[in-house]
């Protein structure tokens, strides 16, 4: 029998062969960005494809290619189709996109809109939820990287997650947003490809009705369409999802970078693109009984079921993929993250008066300093730091209905937008501590839009949109 | 209540199915910018 785990020497070189790749790739790419706007927005204008795929490649975390076959393991059919409504954020997010292009043609971060829409206050509550939301993001996903490089190859925690951060970290430093919208676009075909042929082995080698005899015999909840706690999950993870790409600036940034026209097509075709692959990448666990593989831990399944299937070869090309994905959402989180510190910290709150050539030369060293202080953070490998994110479900589902309504309706009451956030946050996270995770996220959104509905129909405001379009107010 | 084999089949291959097309779809995209100068 395979193992799941390579050679430490094979591990090395994959790391060698990808790293080298990456930082080439994103130093090649970068040596055009000029200016601010080319390096925080690509020059906005890109295309529709390499939107498409950036898109799917941050949304493609190493959760989605490790996690869905362990959901399915443990949920069965529901956990794999729950993690697929991921893409329903995706989806919902491209008329975003499109108002957001059209509003603020010369916006730079979701920071820049939550201002001028709601007003100063409003904003510092929506920066110390996004920022505690993106840290939370950037560390789980370093340590993912060396929890997962120690799991798949034996090199040590800290040295495989010191690699996969250091190399991220470098080329987003060299290309900026370029770079992480480049090699996303590689990223994605390597995701893809790597997903597709593992699903086509399982199905030639054991094929559906094989599959579904044993799962029936040995594991019969697999199978079943009523299992209570999956279809809680499927809702929760809904709402986390929709709560994660409507405020968070990896998806705003890419909104701004986007050519006209393009962003509504981009996220629409991302999140169609998006919904079949946890499926994909989940169902190989419904294989588990058939193979009578012995599954000690259940995160490990992909990787041991790769192995079964395809012997080392298998090993190698879960890597590839587990790599590919993680630098994906680690750039993303990075050039982002870095923006909102630039932008609406450094700027917004030190250096107001600041030239854009000062923040383009800033920006790379936000981008560097971001990146060690992730580092700092994911040294110790604190589980409990990965934790977090099922946290933060709380934090982002309150941003939901403000960031949604102040898009559209110019009577959105301020003072009720931020109190829906403090207020949806305070009570889903009540939620989280005394119901259960899979709540929070849920009752969250429910109390902010309870509040931003009554407070709006009490007190409407009266917005006017040309200030989302006034360069002035947009760089004070 | 248990899927079905005829059902798991369909939406495990109608997915494959799906994944396999998208990378095509992502290097026309790609194809069709670059001729246009509309990658970046």
């Amino acid at each position: 029998m395979h193992s799941a785990t390579l050679d430490a020497g094979t591990g090395w070189l994959i790391l060698a062969l990808f790293s080298a790749l990456w930082i080439a790739l994103g130093g090649y790419l970068g040596r055009r960005t000029v200016g601010l706007e080319g390096y925080m927005l690509a020059g906005r204008k890109v295309g529709l494809a390499l939107g498409t795929a950036t898109a799917m490649a941050t949304w493609v975390t190493s959760n989605t290619t490790m996690a869905a076959p362990q959901l399915a393991l443990q949920m069965g059919v529901w956990g794999m189709l729950g993690y697929s409504l991921g893409s329903v954020g995706l989806i919902l997010f491209a008329p975003l996109a499109k108002r957001i292009h059209s509003l603020m043609p010369a916006g730079f971060t979701s920071g820049d809109f939550v201002r001028l829409r709601y007003g100063k206050t409003t904003w510092r509550v929506f920066l110390a939820i996004s920022l505690f939301y993106g840290f939370g993001w950037l560390v789980s996903m370093g340590m993912a990287g060396g929890v997962l490089v120690n799991a798949l190859t034996g090199i040590d925690y800290r040295i495989g997650m010191s690699v996969i951060l250091a190399v991220c970290v470098l080329y987003t430093v060299l290309g900026g947003l370029r770079a992480v919208i480049g090699t996303d676009f590689l990223q994605t075909l390597i995701i893809l490809v790597g997903v597709v042929v593992l699903a086509w082995l399982a199905i030639s080698e054991v094929g559906f009705e094989r599959m579904h005899t044993a799962a029936l015999e040995k594991r019969p909840e697999l199978l079943n369409l009523l299992m209570p706690a999956a279809i809680m999950f499927l809702f929760n993870n809904l709402l986390f999802g929709v709560g994660e790409i409507f405020h968070s600036n990896v998806w705003w940034s890419r909104a701004f970078a986007f050519r006209e026209g393009v962003g509504f097509r981009a996220y629409l075709l991302a999140g169609v693109f998006w919904m079949p692959i946890p499926v994909v990448a989940g169902f190989i666990a419904l294989t588990v009984p058939a193979l009578g593989i012995n599954v000690p831990a259940a995160d490990m399944v992909g990787p041991l079921v790769a192995a079964r299937l395809l012997g080392t070869s298998g090993a190698v090309l879960v890597f590839i993929v587990v790599f590919a994905a993680l630098a994906s959402s680690l750039d993303s989180l990075l050039a982002a993250t870095a923006d909102l510190i630039l932008t609406d910290i450094y700027k917004g709150h030190f250096r107001p008066r600041s030239s854009d050539a000062e923040l383009a030369r800033a920006a790379r060293w936000v981008v560097l300093g971001l990146g060690i202080t992730t580092w700092l953070l994911c040294l110790p490998r604190l589980t409990t730091l990965a934790e977090l994110l099922y946290f933060t479900g709380a934090f982002v589902a309150s941003t939901i209905w403000p960031i949604a309504a102040g898009l559209f309706w110019r009577r959105t009451n301020p003072t009720g937008a931020a109190l829906a956030m403090v207020a949806g946050t305070g009570i889903g996270l009540a939620g989280y501590f005394l119901i259960g995770f899979y709540v929070a996220a849920l009752i969250s959104a429910a109390v902010s839009m309870t509040i931003v509905l009554l407070s709006t129909w009490l007190r409407p405001a009266d917005f006017d949109w040309s200030v989302l379009n006034n360069d002035a107010e947009i760089r004070a | 209540m248990t899927i079905s084999v005829s059902a798991l089949t369909l939406l495990v291959g109608a997915a494959t199915l799906a994944t396999m097309l998208a990378p095509l779809v992502l290097v026309i995209l790609w194809v069709r910018d670059w001729i246009r100068r509309r990658l970046w």
